[in-house]
């Protein structure tokens, strides 16, 4: 494209303003709020011209940076659902329309007598990092610093004055009229004397000074309130995490807003403002969103096909390093590959097809202290979402797993187990002893296990609960079989040396990731023959042994799948069903 | 434009006055003229109109109805000014209040305090009226999800439903304030149209205008209007939210009589106007870009949720008439129970006719007989009983599911319990009392309390819990349809001890159940491929295996049932012969056999003629058919054959019929009416009968008319399935 008109990247809301006036000024303009054309825009920008890798990512680091009503990229998961919102979308100024979209405030003032004004309305989301995020998977901030450093705000400087100076005609307006309403300036300039030169003193100042740009903000849980403009509902989903593409807003132009809580009579304080003042919690107006998956979070290059001996020699080496770990339990290390691999890839009536629990036995107070953390941190090196739950009495007897509606500030609270698809959880049963469970322990319990069994969390909305899906890798460390948290293989854990950790490089963890995230979303079929293979050995399975039921049943099939995904085959050949049942047969014998 | 405007309105106002004065309701009565008499009288302060009434106006005037629900705050106004030129004189006494006094004091006083034309002199027409109006949407159609309601709808009027999370505190909320002005001593009106407002602090009369003198003003809280109000919160029902989504929520206004109607908790139906909040000050100076929204609530219905009430919807009512004309509805609905659970469709079929339920009858002398059917599942753990259980639950608007154990004290039935604040006695109802006119179903029968086993035979009989504790004596009702579900005595059906020592219950409490099955978890190599089958099929295609049919909606199903349930069947005088007898040759055979595991008795006969009527509600027949009691009288020996499956075996009689029912399911489930006669072998040879039983049975059900036989190849042509 040749001379755009606005940096698309500095000043977004130029190009949508233009684009709008453009498309207001053609004939059949019908003000629906239905996009105009400026999506493409930046869709050819970011994509088509690959220009995405410029714009800045934002987080709790790079928000000292950012300049407010640029364009930044946002990668977090939906926590809330905050509902939708009505703003003035189009208003006619004289006879020229205009747009608010993509803004939290007009560009000019909205006059009353203005006689045509469209309400359209967005969508508020509640977006927070993703918990259990591991460090590795942030991209380095520097480019974005270096980048931002330079861009000087010349022309909002402005701006921000006239601003300013509105708000001391409305100081003035108010007090006229003998309300003793004060503005809020004073409450956000820690007790600055709020005398309207001061105030303007103090705002400039504080823009001067970079740092201070958001100084409400937590540096390392930036959460941030997405505006989700024209996209269907049925797009954005609780849980899911997404990269948003859109203006931020974090200026401190809507904490006037504030001083309508001096209201006498306001009845519910669930106001989003209230709760999520802007000065903490910045605004996004999200342009373009796409999902993640775990390979979007590899940020070394991509790789090119998985090759099938290139994925083999890959797994040789993920099994050794997991085998050193476990203390040369190369059979434990096996199911550890499986379940590091299993993802719920269907959900069949009850039963979420593709889940693989993992319950290591046998293990002591000690060992699990030694393997456990170095488990634990292997696992953060490999996996972009890992938590750790100490499962003991009190733990379970206090924690809210689950998350809950308050309904006093209209908000979902959110819960350990309220997680991204795809995290995985160690949980560390060896830690718990005999006791009392309360009410809340009890109601956990049963989270955990339904967690285990169905992979669904039920969310607390007090009147009603209702059920999510979850996807969530479980591991479980115990002395013996849990039978709170009924794992779909129970392993007991034998290992042979406590062995020294080894030196893994860089390169091999990046390779080891990206084998991870790409084989597990591989496909996967079986062939009519090996159908029937599969089907006969079932039955006599089931034939010899009564108790085998369908629980057994899937679970081999289970295996079976991730068995070849590991290998990077999409078919299941006879040899790693073989391999499968030989698994099978040493686990039952450690069993014994 | 302005002008032209006013004259709409003015039109509109003629138009509501005719509406008013001249809508006859379905008996001819002048509707809102009685309302209006009543409102003079001072016995009521609302007028609600109906949208539907509006509708049904002989006069209809669609372009007028539509403007009402597109603007419809303004519309109240001018119905009120309608009601204000309408309003009869009282035909009762009845006290004056503060409120009088002070009104006959200003009229007395009008004249003189007529000094032109000044507006804020007038006294509002707001400040004499008594009544509150209230337009009310038409309870056509499906009410709106709270998601649904978008910015379109902004002004307009709408139906939603939703539960009340919050609810605050009535207040006043100040409708007209009314000054005194301390220099002219004139009252002054100020009308009050949003929540918060700006007092006047001068006197705006002429006299202090024109002198100057800023006179004070001085609010009278007296005689100012005061409305009552409250608002709350709504949130979309659990079933309105699409999957992965969190409920919306949505705030609403309740004024005047509507307030105190509703609590948290409440599943509500409102019909109410979408506003946006008229932002006062410095929100409003400061672009007013965005607007939070509130429904202005017009009228207030609470959600029923029993059979009886279930209302059905428009296109529900026309499956259902589809439905039931299509000849194959019982077993298209039972397999249409809990459709991921393989096999036992007699079981479903049972579970269905639970559902549906038999008319309950009083008889003369006041003796109540049941209609609710009762039915124990027994088995092996891990054949899907609680999965049915739960299903069923999910299918019946009211349900409750519980363990034998209970998990609160209250149990199963009731308990007198101390209230930890007051400490007074109190009674609790426990899940089953909980359960009135539903199904209540019972997972672990057998682990139950004994005070609750000993209380459960009056509720599966009499259907009522008697409490006689602490003080207490009463009876609650219980008329539920008990769903049990119950392990066999050691964990495991044990095959070498009989039925009776395998299931854990004395016979009194067996006996209640009309119906009992026995589920066995049998080493079948049949049922382990076909599970085999299932699971690969289900890792392999990310789905359930075709059923061979689509199963209904558990909404679908919830309204045929419901719909069936008005049906009350009676047995005709012709039938009765044939039960009687049907009845006594069971039990003559009873006598002759010597198994001590039989328990028919009269309340066989009545479990036959409740399974009969409740075949009979399903087909929307008043009278109960011949094949309905044979249908009955079928699925009561197929229980009694899932208990005494192992005796069947040997005596040769049982293993006629056994052979038939194989080969009728066969053929049911591959949906064919032939069968090839080494099909049929096959099958019967797989569950251990000889060739010779097979050729017996085809004989006899051919000489009963049952099916054809091939006489070369003896293939099977079913005549009816």
């Amino acid at each position: 494209m040749v001379g755009l008109p606005y940096d698309l990247v500095a000043n977004p809301l130029g190009a949508v303003r233009s684009t709008f006036e453009k498309a207001a000024a053609s004939s059949g303009f019908d003000p629906n709020g239905k996009d105009w054309g400026v999506l493409d825009l930046f869709r050819h920008f970011l994509f088509d011209q690959g220009r995405l890798s410029q714009v800045p990512i934002l987080n709790g680091e790079t928000i000292r940076w950012i300049q407010p009503k640029t364009l930044v990229r946002f990668r977090a998961m939906v926590q809330d659902m905050l509902g939708n919102e009505f703003y003035v979308g189009a208003y006619q100024d004289g006879s020229v329309w205009r747009t608010n979209k993509f803004t939290d405030v007009s560009q000019f003032r909205l006059d009353d007598s203005s006689p045509h004004t469209q309400v359209w309305e967005r969508r508020l989301l509640y977006c927070v990092p993703v918990p259990g995020q591991n460090s590795w998977t942030e991209p380095s901030s520097e480019s974005v610093v270096n980048h931002c450093k330079d861009f000087i705000p010349q022309q909002r400087e402005k701006r921000r004055r006239m601003d300013d100076e509105a708000i001391d005609d409305m100081n003035m307006l108010v007090s006229d009229n003998g309300f003793q309403v004060s503005p809020s300036v004073k409450k956000k300039e820690d007790g600055r004397p709020s005398t309207s030169s001061q105030t303007r003193d103090s705002l400039s100042e504080g823009y001067c000074s970079n740092t201070s740009i958001a100084p409400g903000i937590d540096k390392d849980f930036l959460s941030c309130l997405v505006k989700i403009y024209d996209s269907p509902e049925s797009d954005l989903k609780l849980n899911d995490v997404f990269e948003f593409i859109g203006v931020l807003t974090l200026d401190s132009e809507l904490n006037e807003d504030k001083d309508d809580h001096d209201e006498p009579d306001n009845g519910f304080c669930d106001d989003v403002m209230e709760h999520l003042p802007p000065i903490k919690v910045p605004r996004l107006h999200c342009l373009i969103h796409r999902k993640l998956a775990a390979p979007d979070f590899l940020c070394g290059s991509p790789m090119m096909e998985p090759k099938p001996h290139f994925v083999r020699e890959m797994r040789e080496v993920l099994l050794r390093h997991l085998t050193v770990v476990l203390g040369n339990d190369g059979i434990a290390a096996h199911f550890m590959l499986l379940h590091l691999l299993s993802r719920v890839h269907a959900r069949v009536d009850t039963v979420a097809v593709g889940k693989l629990s993992l319950n290591l036995t046998c293990f002591s107070k000690e060992s699990a202290a030694l393997f456990g953390s170095r488990l634990s941190l292997a696992l953060k090196t490999l996996l972009p979402f890992t938590h750790c739950i100490p499962l003991t009495l009190e733990y379970l007897n206090s924690v809210s797993l689950a998350p809950k509606k308050d309904y006093e500030t209209n908000r979902l609270v959110t819960g350990v187990l309220q997680l991204a698809e795809g995290s995985h959880i160690i949980i560390d049963e060896t830690q718990l002893e005999a006791g009392t469970l309360n009410s809340v322990g009890m109601e956990n319990a049963r989270l955990l296990r339904n967690l285990l069994e169905l992979q669904r969390v039920e969310y607390d909305f007090k009147y009603y609960k209702m059920e999510m899906a979850a996807d969530v890798q479980l591991l479980i460390f115990s002395e013996a079989k849990s039978n709170i948290l009924p794992a779909d293989i129970v392993m007991p854990f034998q290992p042979s040396s406590v062995g020294s950790s080894e030196v893994v490089t860089a390169e091999a963890l990046e390779a080891w990731r990206w084998y991870l995230a790409t084989v597990k979303s591989l496909p996967h079929s079986i062939e009519s023959e090996m159908q029937k293979v599969v089907e006969n050995d079932l039955v006599a399975a089931r034939q010899t042994d009564r108790s085998i039921g369908s629980h057994d049943f899937n679970r081999w099939l289970t295996m079976g799948r991730l068995m070849s995904l590991s290998f990077g085959e999409t078919c299941l050949s006879l040899e790693h069903w073989q391999m499968v049942k030989e698994l099978e047969r040493l686990r039952r014998e450690r069993l014994k | 434009m302005s002008m032209a405007k006013g004259l709409d309105f003015s039109t509109d106002k003629v138009l509501a006055k005719e509406f008013l004065s001249n809508f006859a309701d379905a008996i001819g009565e002048a509707k809102y003229m009685n309302i209006l008499q009543e409102v003079a009288n001072r016995k009521i302060r609302a007028v609600q109109i109906d949208l539907e009434d509006l509708f049904n106006y002989k006069d209809l005037d669609e372009e007028f109805l539509r403007r009402i629900t597109e603007n419809t705050r303004r519309y109240i106004g001018i119905f009120a000014e309608a009601i204000d030129e309408l309003m009869p004189e009282p035909t009762e006494a009845f006290t004056d209040d503060d409120h009088d006094i002070l009104m006959t004091q200003r009229s007395d006083e009008g004249p003189e305090n007529m000094d032109g034309s000044d507006p804020l002199q007038k006294m509002p027409p707001e400040i004499k009226r008594y009544f509150e109006v209230y337009i009310r949407a038409s309870s056509k159609g499906r009410p709106y999800t709270i998601r649904e309601v978008k910015a379109s709808y902004i002004g307009q009027l709408v139906r939603i439903s939703g539960i009340v999370t919050r609810c605050s505190d009535v207040k006043p909320l100040m409708q007209v304030a009314v000054y005194t002005c301390e220099d002219c001593g004139f009252e002054i009106y100020q009308e009050v149209t949003a929540r918060v407002f700006m007092p006047l602090f001068e006197c705006p009369s002429k006299r202090c205008v024109t002198n100057k003198t800023k006179g004070n003003l001085i609010l009278q809280l007296r005689a100012s209007k005061f409305l009552k109000f409250q608002e709350a919160k709504i949130q979309e029902l659990a079933e309105h939210v699409p999957k992965g989504h969190i409920p919306r929520t949505m705030t609403v206004h309740l004024r005047g009589e509507l307030t105190r109607k509703v609590a948290p908790g409440d599943v509500i139906e409102l019909s109410g106007i979408f506003l946006p909040i008229p932002y006062t000050g410095f929100r409003a100076m400061r672009a007013g870009l965005v607007a939070d929204t509130y429904l202005e609530a017009m009228s207030v219905t609470h959600f029923k949720k029993k059979y009886e009430e279930y209302e059905l919807r428009g296109d529900e009512e026309e499956q259902i008439a589809r439905l039931a004309e299509d000849g194959d509805i019982y077993n298209k609905l039972s397999r249409s129970l809990a459709p991921e659970i393989f096999g036992h469709e007699d079981i479903k079929k049972a579970l269905l006719l639970l559902l549906v339920g038999a008319p309950h009858r009083k008889l003369k002398d006041g003796m109540k007989i049941r209609g609710d059917l009762h039915i124990c599942l027994m088995g092996d753990p891990g054949v899907a009983k609680s999965q049915l259980l739960k299903h069923i639950i999910n299918v019946a608007p009211r349900g409750v599911y519980t363990t034998g154990k209970g998990s609160s004290g209250v149990g199963l039935t009731a308990a007198v319990q101390k209230d930890p604040v007051t400490n007074e006695m109190v009674l609790e109802g426990g899940a089953l009392v909980l359960a009135d006119m539903g199904i209540c179903a019972i997972d672990e029968f057998d682990k139950m309390d004994e005070s609750d086993r000993t209380a459960i035979h009056e509720v599966m009989e009499q259907q009522t819990v008697s409490i006689a504790k602490a003080g207490i004596t009463t009876s609650l009702n219980a008329r539920t349809a008990v769903l049990a579900a119950a392990n066999p005595a050691w964990g495991r059906y044990d095959l070498r001890r009989t039925p009776a020592e395998n299931i854990n219950l004395p016979p009194a409490l067996l006996s209640r159940f009309d119906l009992l099955w026995l589920i066995l978890d049998r080493a079948d190599l049949d049922s382990d491929l076909e599970l085999a089958r299932h699971v690969v099929y289900v890792h392999q295609n990310k789905e359930s295996p075709a059923l061979g049919f689509t199963p209904l909606d558990p909404s679908v199903l919830r309204a045929y049932i419901s719909a069936a349930r008005r049906v009350s069947p009676c047995v005709p005088r012709e039938l009765e012969e044939y039960v009687a007898s049907a009845y006594s040759s069971i039990r003559q055979e009873e006598a002759k056999s010597n198994t001590p595991h039989s328990y028919t008795t009269v309340r066989t006969l009545l479990s036959i003629l409740r399974i009969s009527a409740a075949l009979a509600r399903l087909r929307f027949s008043d009278t109960v058919a011949q094949s309905d009691v044979d249908e009955a009288l079928r699925l009561m020996q197929m229980s009694k054959f899932s208990l005494y499956s192992d005796e069947r075996q040997k005596s040769g009689l049982d293993a006629i019929s056994d052979i038939y029912s194989i080969l009728r399911d066969e053929a049911a489930r591959t949906n064919r009416m032939d069968v090839s006669y080494a099909h049929a072998l096959n099958w019967i040879s797989r569950k251990g009968y000889s060739e010779a039983q097979l050729k017996e049975c085809l004989e006899e059900y051919a000489a009963l008319n049952v099916w054809q036989i091939h006489p070369h190849t003896f293939d099977i042509r079913f005549i009816d399935a």
